[in-house]
């Protein structure tokens, strides 16, 4: 009995390690040539650029040249072979599984002695090898390569530190187990629609149409979902699950990571995404869950399919009509989201596709029966999409919008402000902008969770007594509505206590000012900014170990009560300690402060670790703390005179300079210009020149009527500025003496611009009369 | 022992292929399948092979159920009516494929029978003629040793010479082995000089399932000159198939043992009377006629 049943038993294996062993056979030269392919590839490139780096390092620029140009050419020639072992992935299950689309070989394999999850298991194990096993050979050549250059050279790896991109060995792991797991996916995939399709040019085409599909019917049901929903963030929720359900999604992810111009929001995004272990793995999870989902239902498919579906071009027509939904939803949608009027173009757009797709699928059928079926279904699957549409911009994202969490159930919540308007109260704005470094603070403690959800329920009873100022704008993405009458963004963040994250960002606009003002200006929220500024110093000394405090004075103001020098003073825990309380202090003062402060201005900053902390006139304490405590010899002098003197003299580190001093005038007439409409420009070649002895003279008399008079170097009609050294506001009082000198060295060599006369008589042209007359006194 | 008990298979299509189907295939015999186009041999043929389950019923092999059943699929061989499937391999490939899915595959029996049809085993079959191909294909068939060979349209593009080659190997191995050989075929002398039992199916349903000589024996063709003119309805009592006057000879194809007939005819005192045994393809087409297929205008 026993001895039978093993006996059964091997043969069962032996049968299926046969049948596996004669599908490997027929992918073996793909494999070999994909392998050789993959060896020669990226390592070669890795070894190319080490040996130019080596070569720049060791000043051999010839050399350099030369292995930069083979690198560029090995590079290029590296991700096409990388490209085509990715896409290999739709060879090798096309080859495991194209039986399925032949009647005749369909028949040979049914007949076999194997059984189907036999069958299954040993097409899909030979095609995954001979996908993986080039890949894996050139992720051991890759990994070996690294090795060996960052050994040979060892600036590499402080060079991708310095970059935040770990080493390179690091970054090569992290690379090729993404690449493994969408490599996984993409064969899967492409597995599936083998198993879905029972022709050969279907399984060409819905492979490609898939991959698309996905990301493409993801995004557009967000977009239809959440376009329309106020606060809520479509692009977020999308990408989060774009990146995670299909190949091109993930590529779709790191390109834009990648790409900060086209920076989206999202988790864990941006450089760090793609570097961070943390992200990295949790990327990869979320692929091998779907992958795992998508490999269960073709497993599935693939045990219903029957021997008869060969030639079919689609096996099961439920998923041809869901994909071809799925295409007509995309056509329509895309049409109708932004401009509900659109619907008779996209619906005929979307009628036609959808036939143009069914005449393709069914080609040889065309008879009048089957074009009139495709008609009603175009017209059936565009009537969905329409309903879709239109039911999703007018239901608040289905409640999401009035979802606001209860603060039992929310773990922390963290909430950012950008402001960019000026119509906020003085405080609030001001203490915003003082507090940049750390707009986004986070509240774990109740009282805080409770804030914050108190806002977020004010800015939706806002919304819900506002709706019809929001309904008049219905063919308009609400967002747009808000953003163009807006004052900044708050972002709210919920993190729940099952993990989720919830996500809303909001227009502040002018209805909902005080809501945010009352927010801003609370003692929770202040307290909490300050321990969140301390927080994030202390974890991030830890981590860089900071060791040094500077101060800055502002260049465009003159300050009596402050230095105009730079200074550096050694890092202790006592001066950062003491730092902070004053500043928190004047903060507070302000906050509490009935008095106006709005004509307090900006004196200058100081740096503590990675964050910039602004200093306003009206800061007491912190300028007394800077006055005691940031001193010492300058490193750099922002003093218009001893700086104008020391540029001449050669006494100050020529490292901000160019080859030559530099002057420049600028004249900016209008005060409310973000930038001076014209300016003039003089290069002086020789340090020791006369025009910079005159500018020393100016610079001195400039300085002392500041001193003497006491009102501060406001953002004046002109400036002169010595590039990267000193900067001399020129009050209006001055402002023909600055004239005076430009004219004077208009002539000197290398000046580049107009002369100052054709530049004053075109700001004259811009700013009219008023500036005429205030130019003219 | 094959058996079908009650299988039915409808297509998606909605065409039912087999109808309530009942066969018993005894063990080593040749069993011949018969029958229009779309008549169910072809799918007869792929369930006994495993490759397609029947809708109802079931079809079983030795007791056990065919369809995904790996130890009683190594049982059956199906010869497909095609051969494209193996144009990009060579005759040595395919035996090495066939050779780990039939643990009986003998070597020596390749040799032996290859020895006879001298088909080249390093070149591609894509280089061979159709009638290779099919030599090919029955050989690595007749070298797995299945206890149940399937062959549909098997002898197509052979041959003459190269028929009776493959045929006779056919035979060698049911009588070496008592392997059991179930052939489709259009060429209805093929049938007649391999199988010992016919059957012959009509639009998914089986008409009879009789033993070769006995089919034969029981309808003949029966020629003879009357004093008279008579009609089909002078005859009452036999089973008439076709009945055609041709100026004076009346050609009878009837139904029945010939002694039976013959005492019917006579009884109408025939000036000449000749019985001529069918063969099985004139049967084919008499039965079938009967069924409403339409021959007239056809060149026999």
């Amino acid at each position: 009995m026993t001895s039978t049943v093993s006996t059964a038993k091997t043969r069962k294996e032996s049968f299926f390690r046969h049948y596996f062993l004669m599908g490997f056979r027929r992918t073996r030269k793909a494999m070999i040539i994909l392998s050789v392919l993959q060896i020669i590839g990226i390592p070669l490139t890795e070894i190319l650029m080490t040996v130019t780096l080596k070569a720049d390092l060791a000043e051999k620029y010839d050399t350099s040249e030369i292995f930069a140009t083979l690198t560029v050419f090995s590079a290029v020639l590296s991700v096409i072979f990388l490209v085509c072992a990715l896409l290999a992935g739709m060879f090798f299950a096309i080859q495991s599984f194209g039986y399925l689309h032949k009647k005749s070989i369909t028949d040979m394999y049914y007949a076999l002695p194997v059984s189907t999850n036999q069958r299954f298991f040993a097409d899909f194990s030979s095609g995954i090898i001979a996908y993986f096993v080039p890949m894996i050979i050139g992720f051991a050549a890759t990994l070996i390569t690294a090795l060996a250059c960052t050994g040979a050279v060892a600036e590499i790896n402080e060079m991708l530190t310095a970059y935040g991109v770990g080493t390179l060995q690091t970054l090569v792991i992290k690379a090729f187990l993404l690449a493994f797991a969408v490599m996984l996916m993409f064969y899967v995939l492409s597995c599936l629609v083998c198993t879905l399709c029972g022709q050969f040019f279907e399984t060409i085409t819905y492979t490609i149409v898939i991959n698309g599909l996905i990301p493409g019917i993801i995004a557009i049901v967000f977009l239809v979902l959440f376009s329309n929903a106020y606060g809520v963030d479509f692009s977020s929720y999308a990408m989060n699950i774009v990146r995670m359900t299909s190949p091109a999604g993930v590529l779709i992810y790191y390109l834009c990571s990648l790409n900060s111009s086209t920076q989206l929001y999202y988790t864990n995004g941006g450089i760090e995404g793609v570097v961070r272990w943390d992200a990295i793995l949790l990327q990869i999870a979320y692929i091998l869950i779907f992958t795992a989902v998508y490999f269960a239902v073709t497993y599935l498919l693939y045990r219903k399919r029957r021997s008869e579906d060969v030639g079919k071009p689609f096996v099961f027509s439920f998923f041809y009509y869901v994909i071809t939904f799925c295409m007509v939803l995309c056509v329509c949608s895309i049409g109708v989201i932004n401009e509900m009027a659109a619907y008779i173009g996209s619906a005929f757009a979307s009628i036609v596709f959808f036939m143009i797709v069914d005449a393709i699928t069914k080609r040889g059928s065309f008879k009048i029966k089957t074009f009139a079926r495709a008609f009603v279904t175009g017209i059936v699957m565009t009537g969905v999409s329409i309903v879709f549409v239109v039911i999703c911009n007018h239901s608040d994202g289905f409640g999401v919008v009035y979802n606001i969490p209860e603060a039992d159930n929310v773990k922390n919540v963290t909430v950012e402000f950008e402001l960019y308007g000026s119509s906020l109260s003085y405080e609030e704005e001001s203490l915003i902008t003082d507090l940049t470094n750390i707009s986004m603070v986070t509240f774990d403690d109740r009282q805080g969770k409770e804030m914050v959800i108190s806002m977020h329920r004010d800015i939706i009873n806002n919304y819900k007594n506002n709706k019809d100022f929001y309904d008049d704008m219905n063919d308009i993405i609400i967002e747009s509505v808000d953003g163009e009458n807006s004052y900044g963004t708050v972002n709210i963040t919920y993190k729940l206590d099952s993990d989720l994250t919830m996500t809303r960002t909001y227009f502040i606009s002018h209805n909902f000012l005080d809501i945010v003002g009352d927010f801003l200006t609370s003692d929770v929220y202040t307290e909490s900014c300050f321990e969140q500024i301390k927080e994030n110093f202390k974890q991030d000394k830890a981590q860089y170990g900071f060791s040094s405090i500077e101060f800055y004075p502002e260049i465009y103001y003159y300050s009596k009560d402050l230095s105009g020098n730079c200074f550096s003073v050694e890092l202790t825990d006592s001066l950062s300690d003491g730092f902070f309380e004053s500043y928190e202090k004047d903060i507070r003062n302000k906050l509490d402060s009935e008095e106006d402060n709005s004509g307090s201005v900006m004196v200058g900053s100081v740096a503590l670790g990675w964050n910039s902390y602004t200093i306003y006139s009206s800061y007491e304490n912190t300028i007394k703390f800077i006055n005691e405590n940031i001193t010492g010899n300058p490193f750099y002098t922002m003093n218009f005179s001893e700086g104008a003197k020391a540029v001449l003299n050669g006494d100050i580190d020529n490292a901000n300079l160019y080859d030559s001093s530099m002057i420049s005038v600028t004249l900016a007439p209008d005060y409310d210009s973000d930038e001076p409409y014209y300016f003039a420009e003089y290069y002086f070649v020789e340090n020791n020149n006369k025009a910079v002895s005159d500018l020393v003279d100016l610079a001195g008399k400039i300085e002392a009527y500041y001193e003497q008079s006491g009102i501060s170097a406001d953002y004046n009609k002109a400036s002169v500025i010595i590039y990267g050294n000193v900067n001399i506001p020129v009050p209006d009082e001055f402002l023909d003496d600055v004239i005076r000198f430009a004219e004077k060295y208009k002539d000197e060599k290398q000046s580049y611009s107009e002369s100052f006369d054709e530049i004053r008589n075109e700001a004259l042209k811009e700013v009219g009369s008023q500036a005429e007359e205030e130019l003219a006194a | 022992m094959i058996e079908l008990k009650g299988v039915t298979k409808t297509f998606d299509n909605g065409f039912k292929a087999l109808d309530n189907i009942d066969l018993v295939i005894p063990e080593g015999s040749a069993f011949g399948l018969l029958g229009s186009n779309g008549a169910g041999k072809s799918t007869i043929l792929r369930l006994l092979a495993g490759i397609y389950s029947q809708d109802s019923g079931e079809v079983l092999v030795d007791g056990g159920k065919v369809f995904n059943s790996p130890s009683v699929k190594r049982k059956i061989f199906f010869v497909n009516d095609e051969t494209i499937q193996f144009t990009s391999s060579t005759l040595n490939e395919i035996k090495s494929f066939y050779k780990g899915f039939y643990p009986e595959f003998s070597e020596e029996a390749f040799e032996r029978l290859n020895g006879v049809i001298k088909l080249p085993v390093d070149k591609k079959l894509s280089t061979f003629s159709k009638g290779m191909k099919r030599q090919a294909i029955v050989l690595i068939g007749l070298a797995c040793r299945p206890d149940y060979l399937m062959l549909d349209e098997a002898f197509d593009g052979l041959d003459p010479t190269m028929r009776i080659i493959v045929k006779r190997m056919l035979v060698d191995a049911m009588l070496d082995r008592k392997m059991t050989a179930i052939i489709s075929s259009h060429n209805l002398n093929e049938i007649n000089e391999v199988c010992d039992t016919v059957a012959l199916l009509h639009k998914g349903k089986i008409l009879f399932n009789r033993e070769v000589d006995s089919v034969k024996g029981n309808i003949h063709k029966y020629q003879c000159v009357f004093k008279s003119e008579i009609t089909k309805d002078d005859l009452a009592g036999i089973e008439i198939l076709h009945f055609e006057k041709n100026h004076s000879i009346y050609n009878i194809i009837a139904k029945g043992p010939s002694e039976e007939v013959t005492e019917v005819i006579n009884r109408k005192q025939p000036v000449v009377l000749d019985v001529i045994p069918l063969t099985l393809e004139e049967i084919f087409i008499y039965e079938m006629e009967v069924l409403g297929y339409d021959f007239d205008g056809i060149d026999r």
